[in-house]
């Protein structure tokens, strides 16, 4: 009897090659189908989940925010605000000038406020503390100073409030200038804020 | 797919009375807000189809005798929940459209005697449709048939696996070793796979190239537009009831064509117990004639309200 082993062998070997090669074809063609519909069916979801936010971001490119000078609040007391998405606040100092700010505390984001008894801005949730002229961190857990506000005033002159007050550069912090747009009626103190690259 | 896109949908959606307005955001507004409730509303009704294919195709495999008798009344239990998941969610926009089919379609109910109107206030929540109705079918839609329809599922899914699959009355009459048969892994679950692409397929070209409009908000004191019917699978009992009051005026139409849904309805439901397995094992012809006239007689009165309302 002749020996067709080694024939048989080779035959089932090539058989066995084409078979695994094709369910590494199938496998791979499997994936990449997997892959595309997955893309297909989450890219929808994600832009339909994510929409809120898109917009809320959208919000966030206001750049600059008016009031009246009717509607400043009176000595000693503050204004809350929403700066785009975020709170902000204005205070009139007792000496009679402005400071504003980013309300958003820098320890956890909870909204601080303005306590004119005790003369600072304070964030209730963990207790801290910040100047209230300049925003600086004074105490507390909050690690760095609220984010100001630069003001102007429309009509005649404009003041940069950061550099009067002595704050450093926003440009030195690697802050972005938003920059300005507005619709004002009559005179009006304009606000714009310094947002932190991360 | 219906829980995902409904619980896509469930992120926007206000029920009460800002629901139109939540609808129309949704359509308008979200990003791809449109495709979302576009998929939820074809796969719905490619739900109630294949539903309804399901139910014929077991019927005329005669897959409802004995020991599938459960299984089969489980189904028409699926089928009942799925005809109210349909009915409930077509309010939930609260369009021109969805208020008048929800005000007619609970016109049925309010006609069985003594009983009737006080449960159609209960479910309507007042004696019109309004807010608190789309408040209620949301509760429904979202939690309450979700919650009996898992429920029915899980057994009627249970009872196949208990049972098996029915085999049909040809192979049945083979001995064992003669039957086709194929293994449940590759081949079955490719097959199923393969068919489940191809659905997704279907629906999603209907929900992209066919997007679910919305209609104008619902307004109680506007007449009905004309042509008001309501969805496919609740044509041929709208277009039955149509019918019948205009061969038979006043409540006696309507009450004929109820005695004839319920009496239909509960052959249908009942047919495990009167065609049973025959002593030569052969199928019964008269269920199989019935199951015929009552396909035809659907598909008749569904086509011919549409042609009613193209008229």
């Amino acid at each position: 009897m002749p020996d067709t082993s080694a024939a048989t062998g080779d035959a089932m070997g090539r058989r066995g090659f084409l078979a695994r090669a094709a369910g590494l074809l199938a496998a791979a063609g499997g994936t990449v189908a997997a892959a595309v519909y997955g893309a297909a069916v989450g890219y929808p979801i994600y832009r339909f989940l994510m929409t809120p936010a898109r917009r809320a971001e959208a919000l966030g490119a206001v750049k600059q925010i008016s009031f009246p000078v009717t509607d400043l609040p009176p000595v000693n007391t503050a204004k809350m605000f929403t700066f785009g998405a975020v709170p902000a606040v204005l205070i009139h100092l007792p000496d009679g000038s402005f400071s504003c700010f980013n309300a958003v505390c820098t320890h956890l984001g909870c909204t601080v406020q303005f306590e004119p008894a005790q003369a600072r801005i304070h964030c209730a949730c963990h207790g801290g503390v910040y100047d209230m002229k300049t925003g600086a961190n004074v105490s507390g857990p909050p690690p760095k100073p609220l984010t100001l506000g630069r003001r102007r005033f429309t009509g005649g002159w404009t003041k940069d409030w950061a550099s009067r007050n002595g704050s450093p550069s926003p440009r030195r912090n690697k802050c972005r200038n938003m920059p300005i747009l507005s619709g004002i009626i009559g005179a009006a103190y304009r606000f714009s804020f310094f947002s932190c690259r991360p | 797919m219906q829980a995902v896109s409904g619980v896509l949908l469930l992120v926007y959606f206000r029920p009460g009375p800002e629901a139109y307005d939540s609808v129309r955001q949704i359509t308008y507004d979200i990003d791809f807000g449109w495709l979302i409730r576009s998929v939820h509303s074809w796969s719905a009704n490619l739900m109630v189809f294949a539903v309804f294919v399901h139910m014929f195709s077991v019927f005329f495999m005669k897959a409802y005798r004995k020991p599938r008798e459960f299984g089969w009344w489980s189904g028409l239990a699926l089928l009942g929940l799925t005809m109210v998941f349909g009915f409930s969610g077509y309010l939930l926009p609260m369009d021109e459209l969805a208020f008048f089919a929800t005000k007619v379609g609970l016109e049925i109910p309010a006609s069985i005697p003594v009983l009737g109107p006080a449960l159609v206030n209960l479910i309507r929540g007042g004696l019109e449709v309004n807010e608190f109705t789309v408040q209620r079918f949301f509760a429904l839609h979202v939690v309450v048939l979700p919650a009996f329809f898992i429920g029915a599922l899980g057994f009627h899914l249970w009872l196949v696996q208990r049972h098996g699959n029915a085999v049909p009355p040809s192979e049945d009459r083979k001995p064992p070793a003669e039957r086709h048969s194929v293994p449940f892994f590759p081949h079955f679950v490719i097959k199923d796979l393969a068919m489940w692409l191809i659905a997704l397929n279907v629906m999603a070209i209907l929900a992209a190239l066919f997007p679910w409009g919305l209609g104008p908000q619902a307004d109680p004191i506007q007449p009905a537009p004309l042509g008001i019917h309501p969805e496919w699978y609740f044509m041929s009992q709208f277009q039955a009831l149509k019918v019948l009051g205009h061969w038979f005026p006043g409540m006696a139409g309507e009450a004929l064509g109820i005695a004839l849904f319920t009496i239909g309805g509960a052959l249908w439901g009942l047919i495990p117990l009167y065609d049973t397995t025959t002593a030569k094992g052969r199928r019964a012809r008269a269920a199989t004639w019935f199951g015929l006239i009552a396909l035809a007689g659907l598909a008749a009165l569904t086509v011919w309200g549409y042609l009613d309302k193209a008229a």
